[in-house]
């Protein structure tokens, strides 16, 4: 973590915030435990996301990348119009767990704001990093640069805050949707895929940590 | 629950009133609307029970040719007919009489059309007009005057009627003194029409008469009828069809020649006439079936009329992120206007229950016990029980507890309703990127060769090609190309003489001409189109002599001058959009050539204007006096002009024609965008997304099918944000549409990687259709292959048949196409 700019965002105590004190549990936030149905293609994705021989890692977690993307663009879509400033005027996950926006433009400084707002901040942001060619080369031989997974980590944790807020935010709203089991299928992918690359810290797994070890055992 | 989500919604002015800014006629009927509007004051359209067809009812097919204003000739005509017949028949009536006589009396009436004063020959036009009009005066009921109309028209039609007007109808068009007159006149009314309306009248009687199929029609009739089908295909007596005559007839309005010309009879003739001729749209999908078996094609893998029929509707999505749309939203509901709260929590009810409304889809086929016990789960109850849910505590959420989150409350639909399809292009180009990647190069399009390629891509292209669907067109295409390769050694093509190639044939010459014409008389009859920019006046077959002087008099005219555009919308949609379907079929290349000139007389942003209104109040606007409407008109008296009476008989929830009308343009707009990128970045560029969706908000299944197809093609376009607060709209289209495997359309990042150009593409495309057209009609053509004749001798020897008078003016001549033409040596030599 040589760059500066990078270590200031790994930084994670400036935008991910686990609250010392809080209200134990209300009935809202525990929802989400229950998760469990899931999409059965008859298929291990734990298995699925493994590198294929002779396949090259980064070309591979680039076709994650923005696979993930844009499913959890979607995910996060299909609430979005039950996740407004009102009912969200913090983006946290649930009582303990509160998250900061932080960018090179409008917010340097690490800021509380409303769940919509942060995720429009966030898409936009990731977007942006993906349609960067200098990031994410289109064209075959173009080599990837060489601080690839480094913000490959960082939109993977900032794609998981999503999960997290979605899940213990409105999962009601999913569970109501039928889309339950949709969701879940992404998730588990998308865990079995950052567990396998590593690609998030512990730390910020935490939130859904007990509901995880139930998904994805 | 939460703050008001339909914040943004808008809270329309309190009055109800001018919530949406459309003209009306008149300023009472604009009030008559609002009035009506507040009375229905639902939160939301139920779904419309409608069944898309052909045409409406027999009888309302009927009634839709006259306008109100013409109410008074039904007694003329009668009064026409009694007169004649009272000379010819003593102590009986026509219905009397044995069919010998009423044989004899219909001879007789023929004979007497040719008399030369035009006088006498309008009565007696009149008195055929009145018995194709069911006789109405010896008629108890609406039932009788439909029957003995039927019958009456069988029996003119057999007695020459059809062949006499025909004759009488090519007199009045090339009436110059008529059109002089008219042009003179500074403002046209019906009386300017008063023949041609006769004549036309009586042969779209003959024409939808004989075209209802029933069964117990016997044996004569059925023969009578494919008589009269025949006769319309094919030119009778060295003439053009029929249909031809019609479309002239256009085109002759629209260039302001005539403008006296009956313009909504001329056109709902001419749909009559094609549909009855090519066939309608169960007819074509027959066509269809037949011509893929010939083609030694796989049969369809559905029937798409009947998926289309068994497919429920949606809600509509939210728009509680469109401020834009705001001013749009139908005013609320008076009842319900002291409990904001309790509206927006139904509201929001609603929206959170769309996916199970969408779900209802399948449960026509197999109703599952344990969905009836989810009681708020369907929306349509939810909207009956509109109290009941009110009741309920409006602002705190359902405890969730009550909510089941288990998976077995999720019920999964089994299927979807069509079958994906590859077209052979996808396959081409997924090998060729899988091989660019794996291999290094590629093999055109070779897409058997698997050498080298991992085992998950031979997975995939034995998917894509167990998938792969060959249109009927593909097909053509390719021997198309295949004639133009080699135009000695396959020889000429037979092409059959098909009713559809005789009209393509008759059209093609002026057919720019016609599209436009049509496009034109659609642009005047839009309800968005404001009266600076009607170019042509659609109203001189609907305006009285004189013009209305009470407030009641007024209202009539102003809905019997919405009717009028509503039918013509009707008719030029459907005529447009069978024509484009007969022709696909008939060659892909005669459909391209009528979709070109369409769009290149902007039909596209012709029908996005049409669609930004309030597609909602368009499709329940209820322009027609029942008592007024044929047959009903003819067997009681016409009471007292009231506001009542205006409004009287009439609880539909839907105005029938206008959601056709609705439906078949969206239709057009999918058959003319369908494949082309270029037509469907004008969807993008004219911002066709949210006009598309406000369209959802009419719950009708095959009207969201049509719109939801064109917001699929344009979805990558539209970005990411769209997509992520259209995620209703984005299901819906997952759910309803035909999905094309590896088609990205939800996803779309390879916007850059396709460049845009309108002028390339849309020229290839014509290169294409001028080639087919120039090898299949040009006639003069047929020398290019002869050898040329270089003999000096031998051509000057050549006998030419010149006119007699030709020398009186043959220095003229020389003059004239000789000596000022400059030769162009280079250009002969380069052309060859």
């Amino acid at each position: 973590m040589s760059n500066p700019f990078l270590k200031q965002v790994f930084n994670k105590d400036k935008t991910f915030r686990p609250k010392r004190k809080f209200e134990p549990g209300t009935q809202r936030f525990e929802l989400h435990k229950r998760a469990q149905a899931s999409l059965n293609a008859g298929l291990d994705l734990r298995l699925a996301v493994q590198l294929p021989p002779g396949e090259d890692l980064h070309d591979w977690v680039a076709v994650h990348v923005v696979d993930f993307f844009n499913r959890i663009n979607l995910v996060y879509g299909t609430v979005s119009d039950g996740c407004t400033e009102q009912t969200c005027p913090v983006m946290s996950g649930g009582p303990k767990y509160e998250y900061r926006w932080q960018d090179e433009r409008e917010f340097r400084k690490p800021t509380a704001l409303p769940a919509p707002k942060y995720m429009d901040l966030l898409m936009d942001w990731i977007e942006v990093q993906i349609n960067n060619e200098d990031l994410f080369p289109t064209n075959v031989g173009t080599p990837f640069p060489k601080n690839f997974l480094q913000v490959v980590k960082k939109i993977l944790s900032r794609l998981f805050r999503v999960f997290v807020h979605v899940y213990i935010h409105h999962f009601d709203r999913i569970a109501q949707m039928g889309s339950e089991a949709h969701v879940n299928t992404c998730y588990k992918h998308f865990y079995y895929f950052v567990k396998e690359f590593s690609l998030i810290d512990t730390k910020e797994l935490e939130p859904l940590k007990e509901m995880t070890a139930r998904m994805c055992h | 629950m939460e703050e008001p989500v339909v914040a943004g919604a808008g809270s329309p002015p309190a009055n109800g009133n001018g919530g949406k800014g459309k003209q009306a006629a008149s300023k009472g009927q604009e009030a008559f609307r609002n009035q009506r509007r507040e009375s229905e004051g639902s939160v939301d359209c139920p779904t419309l029970e409608f069944e898309y067809g052909d045409a409406d009812g027999h009888a309302a097919e009927l009634s839709e040719l006259y306008s109100y204003t013409e109410h008074l000739e039904f007694t003329t005509n009668r009064r026409c007919f009694e007169e004649d017949f009272r000379m010819q028949v003593q102590d009986k009536e026509w219905l009397e009489l044995e069919e010998e006589s009423q044989k004899t009396y219909v001879m007789g009436l023929l004979d007497r059309l040719e008399v030369v004063s035009r006088e006498r020959r309008l009565k007696v036009a009149r008195a055929v007009l009145y018995l194709a009009q069911g006789t109405f005066g010896e008629c108890d009921s609406e039932v009788d005057v439909l029957h003995w109309s039927r019958y009456n028209c069988f029996l003119l039609y057999q007695m020459g009627t059809f062949s006499a007007f025909l004759e009488l109808l090519h007199m009045e068009i090339d009436n110059s003194q008529a059109c002089s007159s008219a042009l003179r006149k500074p403002a046209i009314s019906i009386a300017d029409s008063a023949e041609l309306r006769v004549l036309l009248s009586v042969m779209y009687l003959i024409v939808e008469n004989i075209r209802l199929e029933r069964e117990t029609d016997s044996c004569g009739w059925r023969t009578a009828r494919e008589t009269l089908r025949t006769e319309l295909s094919f030119s009778m007596h060295n003439e053009e069809p029929f249909a031809l005559l019609l479309f002239s007839m256009v085109t002759k309005f629209c260039s302001g020649l005539a403008p006296h010309f009956p313009i909504k009879k001329v056109l709902l003739l001419l749909w009559k006439v094609v549909m009855f001729t090519l066939g309608g749209f169960e007819h074509l999908q027959t066509l269809k079936v037949q011509k893929r078996a010939e083609l030694g094609l796989p049969p369809l893998a559905e029937d798409s009329i009947q998926v289309v029929r068994s497919m429920r509707a949606a809600s509509p999505p939210s728009y509680t992120l469109d401020l834009g749309e705001s001013q749009l939203a139908p005013p609320p509901p008076s009842k319900l206007r002291g409990r904001r709260g309790s509206r927006r929590q139904l509201l929001t009810k609603q929206d959170s229950l769309d996916i199970y409304n969408e779900r209802d889809l399948f449960k026509a086929e197999e109703p599952a016990p344990e969905e009836e016990e989810e009681s708020p789960g369907d929306g349509e109850r939810a909207l009956d029980g509109e109290l009941d849910l009110l009741e309920q505590d409006p602002l705190v959420p359902p405890p969730p507890s009550q909510t089941p989150l288990s998976a077995e409350r999720v019920a999964f639909p089994k299927g979807l309703p069509w079958t994906p399809k590859v077209r052979q292009k996808d396959i081409e180009h997924f090998l060729e990127m899988s091989r660019n990647k794996f291999i290094g190069f590629t093999l055109g399009q070779d897409t058997d060769t698997l050498v080298g390629l991992p085992r998950p891509i031979h997975e995939s292209v034995k998917t894509l090609k167990q998938h792969k669907y060959i249109s009927i067109a593909d097909v053509q295409i390719k021997n198309e190309e295949e004639l133009e390769k080699c135009p000695m050694s396959l020889g000429e093509e037979v092409v059959p003489e098909t009713p559809c190639e005789i009209l393509y044939q008759g059209l093609l010459y002026s057919l720019p001409q016609y599209m436009i014409a049509l496009l034109k008389i659609l642009l005047a009859a839009a309800p968005t189109s404001k009266a600076k920019t009607e170019s042509i006046n659609i109203l001189a077959d609907v305006l009285p002599e004189e013009m209305p002087v009470t407030v009641l008099q007024s209202m009539k005219l102003g809905i019997d001058v919405n009717r009028h555009k509503e039918i013509i919308i009707k008719s030029v949609s459907t005529l447009l959009l069978l024509l484009l379907k007969h022709f696909r079929l008939n060659h892909v290349y005669q459909f391209e050539y009528v979709s070109q000139h369409l769009v290149f007389a902007n039909c596209i942003p012709l029908i996005l204007k049409f669609f930004n209104q309030n597609i909602l109040s368009y499709i329940t606007a209820k322009n027609s006096i029942s008592a007024l409407d044929y047959p009903c008109c003819t067997i009681q008296d016409l009471p007292e002009l009231t506001t009542e009476s205006l409004e009287a008989g009439d609880n539909s929830q839907f105005c029938w024609r206008n959601l056709f009308s609705c439906i078949n343009l969206l239709r057009l707009l999918n058959k003319l965008t369908k494949w082309k990128h270029s037509r469907t970045m004008m969807l993008v560029v004219f911002k066709s997304a949210p006009i598309l969706k406000r369209a959802l908000k009419v719950k009708q299944a095959m009207l969201q099918l049509y719109v939801l197809k064109l917001l699929k093609i344009q979805t990558k376009y539209l970005g990411r944000q769209w997509r992520k607060s259209n995620m209703k709209t984005m299901s819906a289209i997952y759910q309803k549409v035909r999905h094309r495997m590896n088609d990205d359309w939800a996803y779309g990042n390879d916007i850059d990687a396709r460049p845009w150009d309108f002028q390339a593409e849309e020229c290839t495309l014509r290169a294409n259709i001028e080639a087919f057209n120039s090898r299949r009609y040009d006639r003069t053509q047929d020398s290019e292959f002869s050898p040329v004749d270089n003999c000096l001798q031998s051509v000057l020897g050549q006998r030419l048949d010149l006119p007699e008078d030709f020398h009186y003016s043959y220095e003229l001549w020389l003059e004239r196409e000789v000596f000022s033409q400059p030769i162009c040596w280079e250009e002969l030599l380069q052309s060859h």
